[in-house]
This record gives C-alpha cells, sequence and structure tokens, in this order.
C-alpha cells in the first residue's frame, strides 16, 4: 500500500471511471482508498438531491444565455426581437430597468428608488407572470403593471413568472399586428423548465415597439415536458384570431395551463 | 461539441462543488462558482474536444475559486489553506498577462496558468510529472513556472 495520499482528482475520477487501469490500480492500492471512494459516492447522491440537475441545468443555460450568447445583442439594443426590442441582459435586477432610460449602461447602477417599496412581489402558490415597467418619466423606480394597464412603444418592461408547481413552461407575447415572439425559454429548441421557488426575473428587458393596440404577455405552464417549437407555432396559426379580439385567449390542449397579462397601448 | 447540460451536471457538478468547496470553505461561494464553471464550459461548447473532462472542469475550477479568493478576505484555517491563499493572492506577471486568455488556452492546451499549476503542485500533492501531464506543459515548463513564483517570494517548495 502507497503511503503517499493521492490526490483527490484521482479519487474523483476513478469513482467516475475515467482513470486508465495502469492509473487505477495504483490508486486502488493507495491508503483509504475504499473510505474516499465511498464518501465520494455518498456526497454525489446528497449533492444531486440538494442541487437537483433540471434545476440547477437550468440555471447555468439562463447565466449562459445573459452573460455571453447574447452579449452581441446588448451593443445593438435597438434591434427588435418579434415585437419587443430586447435592451439589456437583466439577470441581476429590475433596477436596471429604471435606469435604462437615463443611465445607460456604461454607467453603472444609479441609486434607485427602495425597489421593495415599489414593486408588490409575486405571491401565493399558483403559477404567475408579472410585468414591471421603468417609470417612464424617468425618474428612477419601477412600476409593476395590471392587466389592462397603458404602455407606450419605447417604454421599457422585465418580465418574471413564478412556478409554482408547474415544472415545465414558456413565455411568449402577441401584439396587436398578430406577431408572436418568445421569451422563455431563449430559443424554441431548449428545454422549457422553470425554476421553482420564488419570482424569477428573465435576464432581458425589452422596449415595447409600436405595434398598435395591445400586448398579450402568456405564462404557459405544465407539469409535464413539452415541444416548445409545437406551441409557439400553435399560438402564430391562432395570433390573428387573437389579435382581433385581445379578450380571448388561445386555445391549447388540456395539459397547458395559461395565464395572460394584456397592456393596452396608447396611440 | 454540443454540451447535455443536464446530463454533464448529473455526472460532473458534485465533484466540481467539492473542489470549490475545498478552495472556498463557503457553500454559497462554492455553490456560485459552480455555476460559473459549467458557464465557462457552455462558453467554449465547440472547442470541446475532451471525452472525460473531469480533469478539464477540475482545472477550470480551480482557476475560478483562485479568482473568487484574490479578493475574498477569507483567513487561513489550515497549512494548505495558508499556502492556497498566497498563491491566490500572487499577481505575478504571467498571470497579469496571461490570466484572462487562462481559459482560452486551456481548451486549446496552450500554456497553463502558473497560480493553477502551482495549486495543482503545492496543494492538491500532485508530482510534477502529473502536474504537467495535468495541463498539458512539459515538465520543464511546469518547473520553469513554479521556480518564477518562488522567486517572487512565495515560501513553497516542491513536494
Amino acid at each position: 500500500m502507497s503511503t503517499k495520499r493521492v490526490p483527490d482528482l484521482l479519487i474523483e475520477q476513478y469513482a467516475l471511471g475515467e482513470l486508465p487501469p495502469a492509473t487505477a490500480r495504483r490508486v486502488e492500492r493507495s491508503e483509504g482508498f475504499e473510505q474516499r471512494v465511498a464518501k465520494i459516492r455518498r456526497d454525489n447522491e446528497a449533492t444531486l438531491a440538494r442541487y437537483p440537475a433540471g434545476v440547477y441545468a437550468a440555471r447555468i443555460r439562463n447565466q449562459y444565455e445573459a452573460e455571453y450568447r447574447d452579449r452581441s445583442r446588448d451593443r445593438t439594443p435597438a434591434r427588435t426581437v418579434g415585437t419587443l426590442a430586447m435592451v439589456l441582459p437583466a439577470a441581476a435586477a429590475l433596477l436596471v430597468v429604471g435606469f435604462l432610460l437615463f443611465g445607460g449602461l456604461d454607467v453603472g447602477f444609479a441609486p434607485q428608488a427602495d425597489p421593495q417599496a415599489e414593486i408588490t412581489r409575486l405571491k401565493g402558490v399558483e403559477p404567475a407572470i408579472a410585468v414591471y415597467r421603468a417609470d417612464p418619466r424617468g425618474v428612477g423606480g419601477v412600476q409593476r403593471l395590471s392587466d389592462g394597464d397603458n404602455a407606450r412603444a419605447g417604454d421599457v418592461v422585465q418580465l418574471s413568472y413564478q412556478a409554482a408547481d408547474a415544472r415545465y413552461g414558456v413565455i411568449v407575447s402577441m401584439d396587436g399586428r398578430g406577431a408572436v415572439t418568445l421569451h422563455y425559454p431563449p430559443d424554441p429548441g431548449s428545454v422549457p423548465q422553470l425554476i421553482p421557488g420564488g419570482e424569477q426575473t428573465l435576464p432581458y428587458a425589452y422596449r415595447l415597439d409600436d405595434a398598435p393596440r395591445f400586448e398579450m404577455f402568456l405564462f404557459i405552464t405544465s407539469r409535464t415536458g413539452f415541444d416548445v417549437a409545437a406551441v409557439v407555432s400553435e399560438l402564430e396559426r391562432q395570433a390573428s384570431r387573437i389579435s382581433d379580439d385581445p379578450e380571448q385567449t388561445p386555445d391549447l390542449p388540456q395539459q397547458f395551463e395559461i395565464r395572460s397579462l394584456t397592456i393596452r397601448k396608447e396611440e | 461539441m454540443a454540451i447535455d447540460v443536464e446530463a454533464y451536471y448529473r455526472k460532473y457538478a458534485p465533484m466540481v462543488l467539492r473542489r470549490c468547496r475545498f478552495m472556498l470553505r463557503e457553500e454559497e461561494a462554492a455553490l456560485d462558482a459552480m455555476q460559473d464553471v459549467f458557464v465557462e464550459l457552455l462558453r467554449r461548447e465547440h472547442d470541446l474536444v475532451h471525452a472525460a473532462p473531469s480533469s478539464l472542469l477540475y482545472t477550470i475550477a480551480t482557476h475560478v475559486c483562485l479568482n473568487r479568493l484574490r479578493s475574498s478576505k477569507r483567513r487561513p484555517e489550515t497549512r494548505d489553506d495558508e499556502i492556497l491563499l498566497s498563491i491566490a493572492g500572487d499577481d505575478g506577471p504571467e498571470d497579469r498577462t496571461l490570466s484572462g486568455h487562462f481559459l482560452d488556452r486551456l481548451f486549446t492546451r496552450e500554456p497553463d496558468s502558473t497560480r493553477t499549476i502551482a495549486v495543482l503542485h503545492y496543494v492538491d500533492g500532485f508530482t510534477l510529472e502529473e502536474t504537467a501531464a495535468q495541463v498539458g506543459l512539459s515538465v520543464s515548463g511546469v518547473r520553469k513556472r513554479l521556480r518564477g513564483l518562488r522567486a517572487r517570494g512565495l515560501a513553497l517548495k516542491d513536494v
């Protein structure tokens, strides 16, 4: 039995089955080998139970989307994405929204009014969607919009959701021109896994474009997985009907629950 | 190589989290660092060629944690911890110049960060040969980097 302590990585790689045979045999002869491997296996189970793969993989994807993949879009804030212009990765805070209107991206976070005083957090155990708007008067802070509230082209809004008991979901918007925009997950090929727990803010704020009459935000949830592209395609098929009458909501199979919040556009 | 994040997480996240816990000694910070490691992996998924990426993830975790330790105020708890914090705080010319590109180079197997080499050798107990294999350098290259570190006053000796 070797007296030199084998580095942790080699024990980890043994447990993963990634060591070449000769190295594996050397590791097997090391002091405390069996206890070290058993400890790793116990900790593996505990870690995955405490920090579930589905939840944390979604967080990692979201963080990646926010930090890297869409970084180039940050430099072109006027770019239109569907009906809305994506203006900022905002994983950290709704505060950013208020700051955007007059602070710009280069200056950092401006002092804001206490957000807790201005934001009513999503409450309850039902899935929910919320829309926040940066103060259009340019005095800082954010305002939570309710169904039927008014907004204008150029207003900056931030979306958030609360999954409650839903494991999967998408957030899309439909506007008065019948355009459908997917906001979450970031692309139609993604798994629509929701992050459980409290309110989750999407990593971007958006600037409302000049589509007339209304902007309807839909939070479509399910307890089982589904094909995001198929749902978006179905919504596009129904968009002209809803564009004609925004009091209606989309008609989707029973597995889905739909929460909607419609903003009226001031002309 | 496209990455199935959930499959990678299931297989490697516990190992990465243990590494981050060992270096940072604080659960929340370790959890944040673990996520950063996977984000770095995703950022370079199209350059990824490793069939068994445990070494790569372990080295990225070491690098990510060293960067966090540099701005940390924590006090050493053990001798290894003292060495780790000493290495993290070293700001030699190679790291000043190269650290920003370290992860890019890691993926193309170019020369490694001296601080990461030092942690593998002095804290983890890898021999010079094992360290060299881990980071894709020659043994003499590793020795040269570590000599530079000692020359800057870090009280380290070969293990």
